[in-house]
């Protein structure tokens, strides 16, 4: 699976998926499916849990490891299908409510041409869907330069509050 | 009119490029249709009974002179001469291909028109009182904030895959000639007894296959705080909004589902939750917004004297195409897109480049399209109106029944949709003609008459104080009438009276009805007016108990 | 029962019937008439043209096969001839209106 950063740029990825129990020490890297999170995360410090990730599917509810859940090295929001868009609130969410600031991954049924508002909605990866390549989803974001609203993302400049460019827009 | 400035240009130029590559990739296979479906909607293209469709966004129904000549040439160039005025003041265009669409929409973007986010599960094209900045009994301009909420909406990242699509509607005044009860969320500009400006917030209305007028969810929502109530209720609904059955998708759906103050609570949580600091319009970007929509009006020499030359024909015209402004010596004027036994709304493009230049020589630049599928031209001098009445006499577009009996609504119905059971535009031109004597038509007066060729509602048939619904019976067209719809200010929805019609009947059904209005109605008292002191009653039996 | 098969081509939207020759016509009566009972393989056949990106969405449209090929269902006859108001016909009316 190639996993590419907010730049479309290929990334080596070290988190690995393991699915249901073992020991503390087993879980370094591991993506945990959220059911098993629960009953892992009482014994789990901060570094621990620093070192640990969360897949959730469209029907998992955060709410459940809320406390937790800024603490965790990565998590994982999968599109069940494209045309579902609660992730992209998912996301925002977590960035700002739970102030979750490891890495925030898109998975699971995506078209490239959301890239762009998976980034704006505080994603930091992406993993690319096996029909799509690479270069497609890096293409599709640098199709915009400017945009209306905020986002998660530093990469647009401010303009006013309800508008952001990235390139510098000459005095009207 | 909003002018766009070099970020507008650049997000609009950067759509029409991201759409050419969209369709290349998808000629080419590289999107499935499926996958392709929901980008085409986002902008605009249908694949409808006949051809692509594409819905051309007209943003809270309000067009520059250049634009409609635009809209003309994209007629002419690309589709069959003609387009088709909408319900939610967008245009529509019904002979479109995928491959020339990118160019067509190359040649929109020059104007600063486009189709984004006029289809596909996202915010539509805001709508708004089409006498904005003109009407007397406006208390502030509900472009300026249709504008702002516009730009918000556009391409929102996190608001562009919900549940279903998302329709906001504007009022400035009480009038409320947006019908903003029966929209998503309907905001009516007021002002607190403090004298601070604001909205009253309704969320949760619409038509279609359950009807409901928008519980108010805010009696007051400060104007600065308008973005950032309006993100949390998307929120509320991305989120919680039903995604199994698109029949149960819409916002009303939660609404009622959660009860009005559980959901109101909702909303005022996340409000509560949100950084006032990400969601500020500035002052100075207000201004600049503000300053766009102003008019300098002026008065001429003569504009007493020309009083003088009105005819009664031209009087019959102003008493219903003509609406009073908040500026003396001006008018408000309707351009009919209803002629006795037409196709309601539609209008050729040698009529469109006459319009533009009408409202060049008139009406300063400015047109607007009505949710009733009609033309106004904003700001008309008094001392114009015969003139101007003159020249749409020419061109057949001074039908003087703006309100009543003829001024029918009529969704394209099966004649060009593919979602529809039955044909409304051949009923309304019928019903047209039966009452096309103006003045029967004066004496019945305010007559709103409204269509569905199916249960989707775009002819707004539960709004309609006479409305009818096409559905198919048996493979065979039939009509149901209801009664009692009102679409602006008290809205209501209409009820069915009884059995249905064939295609004959419900032509007479409306005669009948109208018959018995005027059997017993009180002295000036309009139909609705009637309809809601008797009741259905007597107009059941006149219906039904006499055959 | 009769049927043809219709679609619509994915460059232009034209309406199209599936032909003998495995070709799309804009003309109903160029259409293949398939029965009942060939109408799954019939379908499976002319989805192939779905595959290669030459029309979208494939289906059945029952015909009245005494009258020509005019199609039953009124909707379908409108999506064949054109609309029944206005004068923007598409082609010329070959059936019926209405």
């Amino acid at each position: 699976m190639t996993v590419i950063n907010i730049r479309g740029e290929a990334i080596d990825q070290t988190w690995r998926d393991v699915d249901g129990a073992g020991e503390t020490d087993s879980l370094d890297s591991a993506v945990l499916s959220l059911t098993s999170l629960k009953e892992h995360i009482e014994a789990l410090d901060q570094k621990s849990l620093s070192r640990i990730g969360a897949r959730l599917t469209i029907d998992d509810n955060i709410k459940e490891v809320a406390d937790s859940a800024k603490h965790l090295g990565l998590i994982e929001l999968v599109f069940s299908h494209f045309k579902d868009g609660r992730p992209f609130s998912t996301a925002v969410m977590l960035r700002r409510d739970y102030g979750f600031k490891g890495e925030l991954r898109a998975s699971g049924d995506i078209l490239p041409d959301q890239a762009l508002f998976l980034i704006r909605c505080g994603f930091s990866t992406i993993a690319v869907p096996q029909q799509f390549s690479v270069e497609q989803f890096r293409a599709a974001l640098s199709a915009y330069s400017v945009a209306y609203q905020a986002g998660s993302d530093d990469q647009l400049e401010l303009v006013s509050d309800l508008r952001r460019s990235a390139v510098e827009v000459a005095a009207e | 009119m909003y002018v766009y400035d070099t970020l507008d240009k650049s997000l609009l130029n950067q759509r029409v490029a991201e759409f050419r590559d969209q369709v290349r990739r998808r000629l080419a296979g590289e999107l499935t249709e499926d996958q392709f479906k929901p980008l085409r909607l986002m902008n605009g293209l249908y694949l409808q009974l006949h051809a692509y469709m594409l819905r051309v966004a007209i943003p809270y129904g309000a067009l520059s002179s250049d634009q409609m000549r635009k809209l003309a040439y994209i007629a002419e160039t690309y589709d069959r001469g003609y387009g088709h005025f909408t319900t939610r003041q967008n245009i529509q265009y019904n002979w479109i291909e995928l491959s020339t669409a990118p160019d067509l929409l190359f040649d929109l973007s020059e104007i600063d028109l486009h189709a984004i986010q006029t289809s596909g599960n996202c915010i539509r094209n805001v709508t708004a009182d089409p006498y904005a900045g003109a009407a007397a009994d406006e208390l502030d301009d509900p472009r300026v904030w249709s504008e702002i909420i516009r730009q918000w909406s556009t391409f929102h990242p996190e608001f562009s895959y919900l549940p279903r699509k998302f329709k906001i509607a504007v009022t400035g005044s009480d009038a409320d000639r947006a019908a903003i009860k029966f929209h998503d969320i309907g905001l009516k500009i007021i002002r607190s007894d403090a004298g601070e400006l604001g909205f009253a917030v309704y969320v949760g209305g619409g038509q279609g296959r359950t009807p409901i007028v928008a519980p108010l969810i805010n009696s007051f929502l400060p104007a600065k705080d308008l973005l950032r109530y309006l993100d949390a209720v998307l929120r509320i609904y991305n989120l919680h909004g039903r995604r199994d059955n698109i029949y149960k998708a819409r916002i009303k759906i939660l609404v009622k589902s959660l009860g009005v103050d559980s959901f109101a609570s909702q909303v005022d949580t996340e409000f509560a939750r949100l950084d006032p600091a990400l969601f500020v319009i500035e002052d100075g970007e207000l201004s600049r917004i503000r300053d766009m929509f102003a008019v300098s009006y002026s008065r001429a020499e003569g504009d007493d004297e020309a009083r003088l030359e009105e005819s009664p024909e031209m009087r019959r015209w102003s008493d219903s195409n003509t609406h009073a402004h908040k500026t003396p010596g001006y008018a408000i004027a309707t351009i009919s897109l209803k002629p006795i036994g037409g196709v309601p709304g539609d209008a050729t493009a040698e009529q469109m480049y006459a319009i533009a230049d009408l409202a060049d020589r008139f009406s300063f630049g400015e047109v607007r399209v009505t949710y009733t599928q009609n033309l106004v031209l904003p700001h008309v001098r008094q001392a114009d109106l015969f003139v101007l009445w003159s020249e749409l006499e020419r061109l057949g577009l001074a039908t003087p029944n703006i309100g009543l009996a003829t001024d029918i609504i009529a969704c394209p119905g099966l004649d060009y949709c593919s979602l529809a059971n039955a044909r409304s535009i051949p009923i309304s031109q019928r019903i047209s003609e039966r009452f096309s004597d103006l003045e029967s038509q004066h004496d019945i007066g305010p007559l709103d008459i409204r269509i569905s060729g199916c249960i989707n509602a775009c002819g707004h048939h539960h709004a309609g104080h006479i409305g009818i619904l096409g559905v198919d019976k048996k493979g065979e067209e039939r009509y149901q009438l209801t009664l009692g719809g009102q679409g602006n200010g008290e809205s209501a929805v209409g009820k069915i009276v009884g059995p249905g019609f064939d295609e004959d009947g419900i032509v007479d059904a409306v005669e009948n009805v109208i018959s018995t209005y005027l059997n017993v109605r009180s002295a000036g008292e309009p139909f609705s007016e009637t309809l809601e002191r008797t009741g259905h009653a007597p107009f059941k039996e006149r219906l039904y108990d006499r055959n | 029962m009769s049927f043809v098969l219709s679609a619509n081509r994915l460059d232009d939207g034209s309406v199209v019937y599936f032909t003998d020759d495995e070709q799309w016509s804009s003309q109903v009566d160029d259409a293949k008439i398939v029965s009942g009972d060939e109408l799954d393989e019939a379908l499976r056949i002319s989805r192939r043209a779905e595959e290669r990106n030459i029309v979208v969405g494939c289906y059945e449209v029952e015909v009245d096969s005494t009258e020509g090929k005019r199609p039953v269902r009124l909707r379908e006859r409108i999506r064949s001839y054109g609309p029944t108001v206005g004068d923007h016909q598409s082609r010329p009316v070959g059936g019926p209106e209405g």
